[in-house]
């Protein structure tokens, strides 16, 4: 009877825990381009528009999957990292999602589980499908702000998982040799960290310095790779800035900063100050993960020689309310202000 | 012993499909669903000095639960470091809404912006989700009982 109650208990892990659904592409496509978009969807993301209540990353996902039907010349690979669950307490239940979109049609639906905090599982699943030879790539991140310290819990259901920007950085080169374009939907990354992190590993990035409303970074205007697939990056990167902006700007009272960040340019002068920065954060100790970052070069550890603005582009537009109303300029730059 | 199997059967079914953590995030939700019942409250009314009344007691209300919660031996210094930056957030919104320390009060014409100004600012930096559950839970339980 003991082994009737063993055999059953490995069927429940077993089998509640792998599903695949993978179908055959009508017409298999070598993609023109490849878009990486990962949900995080793993830190109580609901927020309120006009009194209805959204889920953000459900809100992510439904964008990028309109794009991975949209896309057909290329391919679009998703990773919503759903909170994760265990089975009988101890075993994985696979609750992150990913979906593999070529030509316009769902070719793979799997469950998976992390590995560790960061990407890696995403980037053994990226490459199990081939998917790096594409001559362009865009990923995109939906998420809470990725930190520089580790320390603070970004994985609710995992809180023992580290995730900081150095992971997300080691983990993105980890996809591919580099990505054309990164985008951070995510509060207060159009940082000097990010962008020293990032460098080498993306042409261009796409982020906001300041808090930025939940989900809110739209990517249809990546539909200009169908439209022209020789369209320059820089414009892509610019339309999707304009795009999320003016649909931010229409909807919300708060800050908006949406930044362009040319990431070889920046490389020239941002060494130095992104150095004093990890000393400036080394001295102090970040007390919650959502403190909105202020002006880089506001900040007494910048001193006289402000952060050049070259190769950057920023979108902003005060607050309606608050200390900042009346604000009339920001550098593309947030840093956090700790006492 | 076929008993005992059957028992043993029974619970690994309940711990199989119960949602381990389904309540993990509720008392988030229900602490962000107030915030929206006193949005829609002054979007509802009519009368700019009885919109301001409401945020302003609304307001007040949190930030009181939020000392009385702070107040608790059982929450731990992590929270109170929390606990303590939302209410820095309500005592900047409710200061600018009665134009002291530093502010302009908030325009008549303007308090319906301004009550989704404080929700989308709460909800954006989402300083609701870095308190933790049970104290979440005693917020809540606090401000039924105001």
């Amino acid at each position: 009877m003991l082994k009737y109650f063993s055999v059953f208990i490995l069927l429940i892990v077993f089998l509640g825990c792998s599903t695949t659904k993978q179908t055959t592409p009508k017409n298999v496509v070598q993609p023109a381009y490849t878009l990486v978009y990962v949900i995080h969807g793993d830190g109580n993301y609901t927020y309120h528009l006009n009194s209805k209540k959204y889920q953000a990353d459900e809100e992510a996902l439904a964008q990028a999957m309109s794009m991975g039907e949209s896309a057909k010349t290329g391919e679009v690979l998703i990773f919503h990292q759903k909170p994760e669950r265990k089975r009988l307490l101890f075993f994985p239940k696979k609750d992150r999602v990913f979906y593999h979109y070529n030509g316009g049609e769902l070719v793979e639906k799997t469950v998976y589980s992390p590995i560790d905090g960061g990407l890696e599982k995403e980037s053994d699943l990226f490459a199990r499908v081939k998917s790096g030879s594409s001559k362009r790539a865009v990923l995109l991140y939906y998420g809470h702000e990725i930190p520089s310290d580790s320390s603070l819990v970004y994985h609710r259901s995992q809180p023992g998982q580290n995730f900081d920007i150095n992971t997300f950085a080691d983990d993105v080169g980890d996809f591919r040799k580099k990505f054309d374009l990164v985008i951070l939907s995510t509060c207060n990354n159009g940082s000097p960290a990010m962008a020293k992190a990032l460098t080498g590993k993306a042409d261009l990035m796409v982020a906001s310095p300041r808090n930025l409303h939940l989900s809110h970074l739209q990517s249809s205007k990546l539909n200009m790779l169908e439209e022209d697939p020789a369209v320059a990056t820089e414009l892509l990167a610019d339309s999707i800035a304009v795009h999320s902006f003016d649909r931010l700007s229409g909807m919300v009272q708060t800050m908006v900063t949406v930044g362009v960040y040319n990431l070889k340019k920046t490389s020239d002068y941002l060494d130095g100050y992104a150095k004093k920065y990890e000393a400036y954060l080394s001295d102090r100790k970040q007390e919650t993960l959502f403190t909105d970052n202020s002006d880089c070069n506001t900040l007494p550890f910048i001193g006289n020689e402000k952060i050049s603005d070259e190769g950057t582009k920023l979108y902003f537009k005060p607050a309606a309310f608050g200390r900042e109303a009346r604000l009339k300029y920001h550098s593309a730059w947030g840093c956090k202000q700790i006492d | 012993m076929k008993n005992l199997i059957l028992s043993l059967l029974l619970v690994v079914f309940a711990a199989a499909s119960s949602p381990l953590k389904a309540q993990a995030t509720d008392a988030h939700e229900m602490l962000k669903k107030h915030i929206n019942s006193i949005v829609e409250q002054v979007e509802e009314t009519e009368s700019p000095e009885k919109k301001r009344e409401i945020l302003d007691s609304s307001l007040s209300e949190i930030t009181e639960a939020l000392d009385k919660v702070a107040e608790k031996s059982a929450v731990s210094g992590q929270d109170k470091n929390n606990l303590d930056s939302f209410k820095k957030l309500l005592t900047e919104k409710q200061d600018e809404l009665n134009g002291v320390n530093g502010y302009e009060p908030v325009g008549n014409n303007q308090l319906d912006d301004f009550a989704d100004y404080v929700q989308q600012d709460i909800e954006q930096a989402d300083s609701v989700v870095t308190i933790s559950v049970t104290t979440a839970l005693l917020i809540i339980i606090i401000l039924l009982l105001l």
